[in-house]
């Protein structure tokens, strides 16, 4: 291999090889540079304006939480097209197939240094206050809030039971979660295991259950909904919890307040009996013989307490 | 030092017979029995049965790790020494300089180099079995627990490969080289911390006899509790692992602060190098939580359970807090060597000074500093309260800002650069791209509105991804495709060199970016099965995986003849300036021909000033 | 290669660095374990504790500093013999400590058996102490068979200063070790 030599950066050199970028002091370039960054930033937030990638939204608490997505992700396009603007524009305007000469030698641009130190600082600050620290505090009033309805949710390996202490019902790996409309519901949760996860899609939020201690979420359903129509709306272990994680889900289904007190005042065991329980299954591989998201199969069913 | 362990006139050993490594084992092997034997009897004596599977095998571990060390060279280079006798040094020519206690920082970066590609290559292909498993709904080819526990070992040795792979290989290598040292500062710790490997990879591949383990590579309790045997193998191997990289920091940060030579100041010190010192002071202080952590797991899984089990008064969220004290800043030991590497590469192929060296420097550390504050953004789903939440927000969005000055370093220096694209500026630069992705969707995480959703999705699978692979594994083949001709003396083909990155780079991207979506739209983490509406988009997925994995077959291809019989490359192919440059390919015994002195900017490209280093020869002339 | 040895710190100074950052490294291993005594049992502790013979132990360890200490200064002077003595006293104390915790376990098991919060932390980080000492134990008895054989001559006489700093660190690990479970 030949040894390369590189001659010194020389301004004044008008046979240059890259003569035309100088002279404007790469005013220029930076222009064309901000032209391509002011396009790819609107290109992109037409992009994440105009789609929406979010699964059906049927919570209050989680508009909070799409809320500051959907500005995260306003904010994010101009930082990326920044980046990727130096990028694009770099590599198109000064690739070269073997570089002659080097470059100018710029060791630091004290503004543009600061100026970038102190913006994304700024950025960051913001982000941290708005949507994090508003959110977050938002969130938290709302797991304050008095509650219409309370669900003792228990997750064992690899199923989920269900109670409903106001109302004395409590219910063994059921095969589906009803839930009223417009009610404030928190659900406690715990394990009699290892940790699990409480995550409806739809609801948005999601919180650990810890075997030894109770964790709450309030969650106040906007949206009636079920999970034969779409499968945001089903309770999923978020949390690794051994061979039948993945299948560790409950379908939810959100109606009416009416219903809702029909259904559980066991009016409402008609449509359930039809639909029989989810087999999570006991055996250790749970895939043996196993087929999908297989819906058949001997249920629990459910145990119905007290009534009135 | 270097010069009182291979100048002297010690005897040489491991140049006839079996290579040691073998010993190694056979030595290892009767170690464990001897172990196994005695927890026996004692188990005898205090009045239990005489076998029980745990305890057998963590005693006879720790037997066995010993025996292995004294069998692959410890006992006559090292260990002879501890009784006041006459030790000897590992130094045969050949193949055989490879397989035994070799002390040369220049062989143990080529064990380290090719130990991990090797992990990296097998990794990759328990990942296309996963992608195969996740192309269809429903079982495909090995159902929930085969899939768990190809995940988990995906996992893990992924981790193990991405925290050691760069410093290992370069860090060993390349690092004494730009100080203009002639080894290592420990020699014989270097050593050490190679052949811990051996035995993680041992305990990995016997984890899978008894079972294996499916807790990812987190091992979050209480599930590492009641789990299978092979939990206990992945905990052992783990301690192991971290063993080596407490070994190894002391080693990078003494050599880093003691090992420069004449006139290398503070100033002066390759990017790459302080990246090392910096990632050498995390692991030196951090990777010894990861360890009481595993230990308590291996001790409540023999002793049962005080520390977990809520019923006996434990607490399964302490394990969290101990594991991620130590692990996130392990994310930063994985990422800065390779962001030290781009900002290595991206100088030499632009032809400009690195742009904002000292804001690069204060990134790196600032990364460093704050790594150690935002352990429980992990936890944001936990039972930590509002204020640990708002804190930990804080300190998670401020490290946004010095990792900023990385990308203000990267884009600096290539603008109006005398761009030459050679595969390690392709490289250097998908760094540029993908860290962006995997940097700004952290964001996201860090913010505890979007996280409540976001935790535990496929999203944090492709942010992760994108941060580990697209910056950390995408770093190492910068660094292959930079260094190799430093290290073998020979260049990598271009050709197939442009073939693999672009078949990585679109395959990378392809895979990855599709995943944000199904972590918004429901796809959970670490299932081995999903909802049928998502189906789509994860064979697409899959398929892109695929593309992805054989981009890797190129590249060795690449390496394997490229080092045979590439085109010679001569001592500076790439006209860098930084002193591994200034001394022949590869680098003779002690490191350069003469006494290297550091007179100047190691980026100093474009300008007239002086080198970054003369070698002054042993006539008194300068090279 | 002597032509550039100045380039680099001495042997001694090199390995002094190398072995402070190893503790810096031991001293995180040891805060993270005190830190998960107080995040798990809060300042409580078991009525059976046995205060006074924590504070036996203490004791003997800090003997044990002293007699190593004497040890090294008889070195300095040139005292081989002294050295060995100083050796020997400092391993037998380091023994008799081993073997109290020995009987303090045994006893602690009665009490507050390794079930229990307190009772896994204790004797986790009593037990990691204990393997300290006895690693301490072990580069002691080889400092002295490399005196046996004369070899720990001036050239090395740093592997006697590298070994009493390691143990005076066990030492003082112990302090801390003994305020956090037996006093706080």
């Amino acid at each position: 291999m030949t040894t390369l030599t590189w001659g010194v950066y020389d301004p004044d050199d008008k046979l240059s090889v890259l003569e035309r970028d100088m002279g404007s002091d790469g005013r220029r370039d930076i222009v064309a540079t901000g032209v391509l960054w002011a396009i790819l930033t609107a290109l992109g937030e037409w992009a994440v304006l105009g789609t929406n990638m979010l699964p059906t939204l049927a919570s209050r608490q989680g508009e909070e939480v799409d809320g500051a997505f959907r500005l995260l992700m306003i904010y994010s396009v101009p930082v990326m097209a920044l980046v990727l603007a130096v990028l694009f524009y770099s590599v198109a305007r000064w690739r070269v197939e073997t570089p002659e000469e080097d470059g100018p030698p710029i060791a630091d641009h004290k503004g543009f240094s600061r100026g970038w130190f102190i913006v994304s600082s700024a950025l960051a600050l913001l982000l941290f206050i708005h949507p994090g620290l508003t959110g977050l505090l938002a969130l938290a009033e709302e797991a304050e809030a008095e509650p219409d309805l309370v669900v003792e949710l228990t997750a064992v390996q690899w199923h989920w039971d269900v109670s409903f202490p106001e109302h004395g019902v409590t219910m063994e790996n059921p095969p589906e979660l009803v839930l009223p409309v417009g009610a404030t519901i928190r659900f406690d949760l715990t394990s009699t295991d290892v940790i699990h996860a409480f995550w409806v899609p739809a609801f948005r939020l999601k919180q650990d259950a810890i075997p030894g201690q109770t964790n709450s979420v309030t969650i106040t359903p906007t949206e009636v909904g079920s999970y034969g129509e779409d499968d945001a709306f089903r309770l999923q272990c978020a949390e690794l919890c051994g061979t039948g994680h993945a299948r560790m889900f409950l379908p939810v289904r959100v109606v009416e307040q009416a219903e809702f007190q029909q259904w559980l005042s066991g009016a409402g065991m008609g449509p359930m009996e039809g639909m029989e329980g989810m087999d999570m299954g006991e055996g250790d591989d749970m895939g043996e013989g196993g087929d999908g998201m297989d819906m058949s199969g001997d249920g629990d069913g459910m145990k119905m307490g007290d009534e009135g | 030092m270097a010069t009182t362990i291979s100048g002297t006139g010690a005897p040489t050993i491991g140049s006839r017979g079996l290579p040691f490594a073998f010993r190694g084992l056979l030595w290892g092997a009767v170690g464990f029995l001897l172990g196994a034997l005695l927890t026996a009897a004692i188990r005898v004596l205090l009045g239990y049965p005489a076998f029980a599977l745990e305890p057998v095998v963590v005693v006879g571990y720790v037997f066995g790790l010993s025996g292995w060390f004294l069998g692959v060279g410890v006992w006559e280079t090292w260990a002879k020494g501890w009784l006041g006798r006459e030790t000897a040094v590992y130094k045969p020519e050949g193949w055989r300089r490879y397989f035994g206690f070799n002390m040369d920082h220049k062989v143990i970066g080529i064990q380290y180099g090719v130990t991990f590609i090797a992990l990296f290559l097998i990794a990759g292909l328990l990942a296309m079995f996963m992608r195969a498993e996740l192309m269809e709904t429903g079982r495909t080819i090995f159902g929930p627990a085969g899939y768990n526990r190809v995940m988990s070992l995906h996992g893990l040795m992924m981790v193990l490969v991405a925290v050691t792979a760069v410093p290992g290989a370069f860090g060993n290598y390349i690092m004494p080289l730009q100080l203009g040292a002639e080894d290592m500062a420990f020699p014989r710790l270097n050593a050490l911390s190679y052949w811990f490997w051996p035995p993680v990879a041992i305990l990995l591949l016997a984890s899978q006899f008894v079972g294996g383990w499916d807790t990812g590579w987190t091992g979050y309790v209480p599930l590492a509790v009641v789990n299978r045997p092979g939990q206990l193998f992945y905990a052992l191997a783990f301690i192991t692992a971290g063993l080596s990289s407490v070994v190894a920091a002391v080693n990078f940060v003494t050599t880093v602060v003691k090992m420069r030579a004449p006139g290398m100041t503070w100033r002066r010190v390759p990017i790459f190098t302080w990246s090392i010192l910096l990632t050498g002071i995390l692991s030196l202080l951090f990777t010894q939580a990861v360890a009481v952590a595993l230990t308590m797991t291996i001790l409540d899984r023999i002793f049962g359970g005080a520390f977990f089990d809520p019923v006996m008064g434990g607490l399964p969220v302490l394990y969290q807090h101990i594991f991620w004290f130590y692990s996130h800043p392990a994310v930063y030991v994985m990422v800065l060597p390779s962001l030290g590497v781009l900002l290595e590469i991206l100088p030499p192929f632009s032809r400009k000074p690195l742009f904002g060296y000292k804001w690069a420097v204060g990134g790196i550390i600032g990364i460093s500093a704050l790594s150690a504050t935002v352990w429980a953004h992990h936890m944001f789903t936990t039972d930590i309260g509002l204020e640990s939440k708002i804190g930990f927000m804080l300190t998670t969005e401020a490290i946004s800002v010095p990792t900023g000055l990385i990308f203000l370093s990267a884009v600096g220096t290539i603008w109006r650069g005398r761009l030459w694209l050679k595969t390690p500026m392709l490289f250097a630069l998908a760094i540029v791209f993908n860290f962006l992705i995997g940097g700004v969707t952290g964001v996201f995480l860090s913010d505890v509105p979007a996280d409540v959703t976001l935790q535990d999705t496929f999203w944090v699978v492709a942010h992760f991804h994108y941060t580990i692979v697209g910056a950390g594994i995408f770093g190492l083949f910068a660094g292959i495709y930079y260094w190799f001709p430093k290290m073998t003396g020979r260049m990598l083909d271009e050709r197939l060199g442009k073939i693999h990155f672009w078949m990585m780079f679109l395959g990378f991207n392809l895979t990855f970016l599709p995943m944000f979506w199904l972590g918004l739209n429901g796809m959970n983490r670490r299932i081995a099965d999903y909802q049928p509406s998502l189906e789509g988009v994860n064979t697409f997925v899959s398929l892109a995986g695929f593309f992805l994995g054989a981009s890797f077959l190129f590249f060795l291809w690449n390496a394997i003849v490229s080092w045979r019989k590439g085109e010679p490359a001569g001592d500076n192919p790439w006209g860098s300036r930084t002193l591994e440059w200034q001394t022949t390919s590869p680098p003779p015994e002690l490191n350069f021909d003469g006494e290297p002195e550091v007179t100047g900017d190691p980026y100093g490209y474009g300008t007239d000033g002086p080198a970054h280093a003369v070698v002054h020869t042993e006539t008194g002339g300068d090279e | 290669m002597t032509a550039h040895a100045h380039a680099h710190p001495g042997y001694r100074e090199l390995h002094r660095y190398g072995l402070w950052l190893f503790i810096a490294s031991e001293a995180f291993l040891f805060a993270v374990l005190l830190a998960v005594r107080f995040f798990f049992t809060g300042l409580e502790k078991p009525e059976a504790l046995n205060i006074p013979l924590g504070i036996v132990l203490t004791v003997i360890l800090v003997s044990s500093s002293f007699t190593l200490h004497r040890g090294e200064k008889a070195a300095a002077a040139g005292d081989q013999a002294g050295l060995r003595l100083g050796l020997l006293l400092t391993m037998g104390l380091g023994v008799v400590f081993l073997v109290i915790v020995g009987f303090e376990w045994a006893a602690g098991f009665a009490e507050f058996p390794a079930s229990t919060p307190y009772g896994a932390v204790f004797y986790l980080i009593t037990g990691t102490h204990a393997l300290h000492l006895l690693s301490g134990l072990l580069v002691l008895y080889s400092l002295y068979l490399q005196d046996k054989r004369g070899v720990l001559d001036e050239a090395n006489r740093w592997k006697l200063e590298a070994g009493a700093l390691y143990w005076h660190f066990i030492d003082v690990i112990w302090l801390s070790v003994f305020t956090t479970l037996y006093v706080l």
